[in-house]
């Protein structure tokens, strides 16, 4: 069972003008497998998920999905939280849940376990609004965990933590994967977290999107994250540094490429 | 007349009481005050006279349009109103000098609070004699069942009448006529209905009788499926239904009044020689009206010597006291100008 | 202090205003004094007729909104969520909806007859447009995000409708039914004057008739009164509907 994605192209086409976002993308993922993506921002990586989640469509090249019970569940979690401000918590969680036909309790007492298990057991029947960034981001993840996708989507999901919330939920994001192993791509900005979670690292170059490389990180697994430093990773780290040098200065200040 | 104001006055009456209000509160004169003419007539006496496009009214019209008025060193401007309804206000605050408002209990009730206006010519005067302009009208297949041979067989009929009808002159003669028959007012249903859609409510069977007034009746009758079961001026000879009223300005200076009266009975001389092609086109003028229906129609009989029946008055008085509706009755001295048409 | 402010500026300007009506500066047959207006309106309040007339007034309002609201509500959910749909009435809507609905009111009599449902009908159209017009610009301004997470997480049909068009689209909704409500009884009370035995517009008819202002005014403060508890009652429902939009 794996997804590949085979010479994609897309562009956006608006009246102020045609922006390329991705340029012949192609790369496979198997089923079990934690793929990371890395890139600098605007190269198309949310695009790229919105892709393989279907929400989108190519404008060539092809998505499939290969052995799975056509077509297999994706569950993507969104840049910018996206919580439905107007349900609580919970109900929020319960949605992808509600959405496939679960009955009331017993979709509420899933929803509740995965609340618990994201350290938000007692946010429940609050609203959205009445959480803090992580806690949202964090409700934003157990939303797509506990619908148990056969292939997980995540766009830059700990974004607003801060380094020891981070570590905390990237263990429970482990652990959580390990128990039932769906097809993960999850979209960071951050290096080192590709490196500590992903099974492979693709890099991809800026406009149009393409991926550029492909980096295996020496771990094994289980992986044990807490806090340590982790020097067998820093060759990787330079390499993936090296890839996106260019593509990252393009984007800073022209005065400190010249210095 | 009244009737016909009756009829035609609530369409617009959301605007009418907005207007009225607003020119009560003296934020909106009803027109920019007239230019003294630079002209030798400058001598003319500026006078304001409300009108309404009735068949009735076109009286006004004839004066001012044969010079009637300007004979008498009045310089008439005729302000045309859609409703009845702002006159009596506008009498009261002096904004216009002479009107024919509605008989209604508004008009006697702000007589009693002190208001300056006055009932001073005779508009529509029901005579057994002539035409009537007002008529109790049915379906002519209903009419030749004999469903309505006798007024005791109007007990629960719906009854159409013109907006606010009941509380007015159609509730007057109604009352009048189901009183022949021993039954009251409640014993029918009295329905509101707008002009546009009386001829059809009865026709299609919504209301079972309806009270028309000119050129309406002419109109349905030349279709052939309506009967008259009877008319205003049977039920009520000599009743005046409507009068011309003066503002305060001609009650303070009779002598005005007085020679605006010279020029309206001098108009009534002319409108009483018939339907002539002079005042057919002026009526029809004035109306908007097809010159053939203004000829075909019943045309108001006015009095020729400008006498009011007060006693007729007095008697819808007492039935809109009976009805609550006025807080206490106004005598003839107290609601007509005096010594305006003996003197002359 | 500042709360006291406009309590204050009221009373004193009615006691100018009966200052002046009982010294005569102003017409007190047009502008009775607030003392005589407010007797009048005790009297009111304990007669049998004025009840019934509220009773009528209040009957055709809320009928009117029901039919009236319900249907724009519908449609504009309808409208909301499909584009044909939008595409091919949207021109129809914005050619309707500023038509003056008085102005028809005898067409709709020559329709539907001259009893209550002409009436009710006129209302409906009033309250039919800013419902429908609202909820619609709210199902649009609903976060495109929001909808690629119920298509993402497979939301169609009626739990789409139930759990992000309705909700979503929600706190224009009641500005549209508040919009709708004072609409409606603008139209209800001018209908009643054009047509009805009962009511308050009738009895606004019949004040004139009689020139009993005190009446009038009478009947205006309750006209009044019910926009302000119409309005009250939606803030407290908005409230309720909306425990999300917590105060920042
Ligand atoms: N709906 C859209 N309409 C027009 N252009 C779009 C749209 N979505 C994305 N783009 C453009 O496509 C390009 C890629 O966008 P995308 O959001 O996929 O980038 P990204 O890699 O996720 O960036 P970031 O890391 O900042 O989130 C950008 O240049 C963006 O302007
Ligand atoms: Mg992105």
């Amino acid at each position: 069972m794996h997804l590949s994605v085979f010479h994609i192209t897309k562009a956006f086409i608006s009246p102020r003008g045609t922006i390329s976002a991705l340029a012949d993308v192609t790369f496979t993922a198997f089923q079990g497998e934690f793929v990371a993506l890395v890139g600098p921002s605007g190269c198309g990586k949310s695009t790229l998920l919105r892709l393989v989640a279907g929400l989108l469509a190519p404008d060539s090249g092809q998505i499939d999905f290969t052995g799975w019970p056509q077509p297999p569940k994706r569950r993507l979690v969104f840049q910018d939280h996206a919580l439905f401000p107007w349900m609580t918590v919970a109900d929020n969680v319960a949605f992808g849940l509600e959405m496939d036909g679960i009955d009331r309790t017993d979709r509420r007492q899933r929803a509740i376990a995965q609340l618990e298990s994201m350290g938000l057991a007692g946010f429940a029947d609050h609203y959205p609004h009445e959480l803090s960034g992580g806690m949202k981001q964090r409700a934003a993840i157990a939303r797509a965990f506990v619908t148990q996708p056969d292939i997980l989507l995540m766009d830059e999901p700990l974004r607003a933590l801060d380094a020891q919330t981070r570590l905390v939920i990237q263990e429970e994001l482990l652990s959580l994967w390990e128990r039932r192993r769906p097809l993960v791509l999850y979209v960071t900005h951050d290096i080192e977290e590709a490196l500590l979670l992903a099974d492979r690292v693709l890099v991809m170059s800026g406009r149009p999107g393409q991926v550029r490389a492909e980096v295996t990180p020496p771990l094994g697994r289980p992986r044990d994250l807490t806090g340590r430093a982790h020097p067998e990773i820093e060759e990787s780290k330079w390499q993936i540094w090296k890839l996106l040098e260019e593509d990252v200065r393009r984007q800073i200040q022209p005065q400190r490429v010249t210095s | 007349m009244l009737l016909e104001k009756i009829v035609t006055g609530h369409r617009n009456l959301f605007g009418v009481a907005m207007i009225t209000l607003m020119t009560l509160a003296g934020c909106m004169p009803i027109n920019s005050p007239v230019a003294p003419p630079a002209t030798p007539t400058a001598a003319l006496v500026p006078v304001r006279v409300g009108t309404l496009p009735f068949i009735s009214n076109a009286i006004l019209k004839l004066a001012e349009a044969e010079g009637y008025f300007a004979e008498q060193g009045l310089d008439v401007e005729l302000v045309l109103f859609r409703s009845p309804n702002e006159l009596t206000p506008l009498l009261i605050k002096g904004e216009l000098d002479a009107a024919a408002p509605g008989l209604t209990a508004g008009f006697f009730n702000a007589i009693a609070k002190g208001a300056r206006i006055r009932a001073a010519l005779p508009l529509t005067s029901f005579s057994p004699t002539s035409c009537s302009v007002v008529s109790y009208l049915a379906r002519q297949s209903d009419a030749a069942n004999g469903n309505y041979d006798s007024f005791a067989q109007w007990q629960g009929v719906n009854l159409g009448v013109p907006p606010a009808g009941q509380e007015g002159m159609p509730g007057y003669l109604t009352d009048m006529i189901l009183q022949q028959a021993g039954l009251t007012l409640k014993d029918v249903t009295l329905t509101p209905l707008d002009t546009s859609i009386q001829g059809e409510a009865l026709r299609s069977g919504q209301v079972d009788l309806l009270y028309a007034v000119e050129p309406l009746t002419t109109r349905l009758m030349s279709d052939g499926d309506v009967a008259v079961l009877t008319t205003g001026a049977v039920v009520a000879p000599d009743l005046t239904a409507s009068i011309v009223a003066f503002g305060p300005a001609f009650l303070d200076n009779p002598d005005m009044g007085r020679r605006f009266a010279q020029a309206y009975l001098k108009a009534v001389r002319q409108y009483r020689e018939g339907k002539t092609a002079r005042n057919v086109a002026i009526i029809a003028a004035h109306t908007g009206l097809d010159p053939a229906l203004v000829k075909a129609a019943c045309w108001v009989d006015i009095p020729p010597e400008g006498a009011i029946n007060a006693d007729s008055i007095m008697a819808y008085q007492r039935w809109l006291q009976a009805q609550g509706l006025l807080e206490q009755l106004v005598l003839p001295e107290n609601f007509i100008v005096q010594g305006l048409v003996e003197e002359n | 202090m500042e709360r006291w402010l406009p309590p204050a500026l009221l009373l004193a300007g009615l006691a100018l205003w009966e200052v002046a009506a009982r010294a005569g500066w102003i017409s007190a047959l047009f502008f009775p004094p607030p003392s005589a207006i407010t007797l009048t309106l005790l009297r009111m309040l304990g007669s049998v007729d004025f009840w019934a007339g509220l009773g009528s007034t209040l009957m055709r309002l809320t009928a009117g909104v029901l039919i009236g609201g319900g249907a724009g509500l519908l449609l504009g959910w309808l409208m909301g969520v499909s584009r044909p749909l939008r595409v091919a009435l949207a021109p129809l809507v914005a050619a309707l909806h500023p038509l003056p609905k008085l102005a028809l009111f005898p067409i709709v009599l020559v329709i539907l007859g001259i009893g209550e449902s002409s009436k009710v009908a006129l209302v409906a159209l009033t309250a039919f447009f800013p419902m429908l017009l609202n909820t619609l610009a709210g199902v649009q301004q609903i976060d495109p995000t929001h909808w690629e997470v119920a298509a993402n997480y497979g939301a169609t049909g009626g739990k789409l409708l139930r759990r992000v068009v309705l909700p979503g689209s929600l706190p224009m909704t009641l500005t549209g039914l508040r919009l709708a409500v004072n609409g409606a009884l603008v139209v209800t009370i001018a209908i009643e004057m054009l047509s009805a035995r009962q009511g308050l517009g009738a009895t606004i008819w019949l004040a004139w008739q009689t020139l009993r202002t005190e009446d009038l005014y009478a009947t205006l403060v309750v006209i009044g009164g019910l926009g302000l508890a119409s309005n009250q009652l939606l803030e407290s429902a908005t409230r309720l509907l909306l425990p999300w939009k917590g105060k920042p």
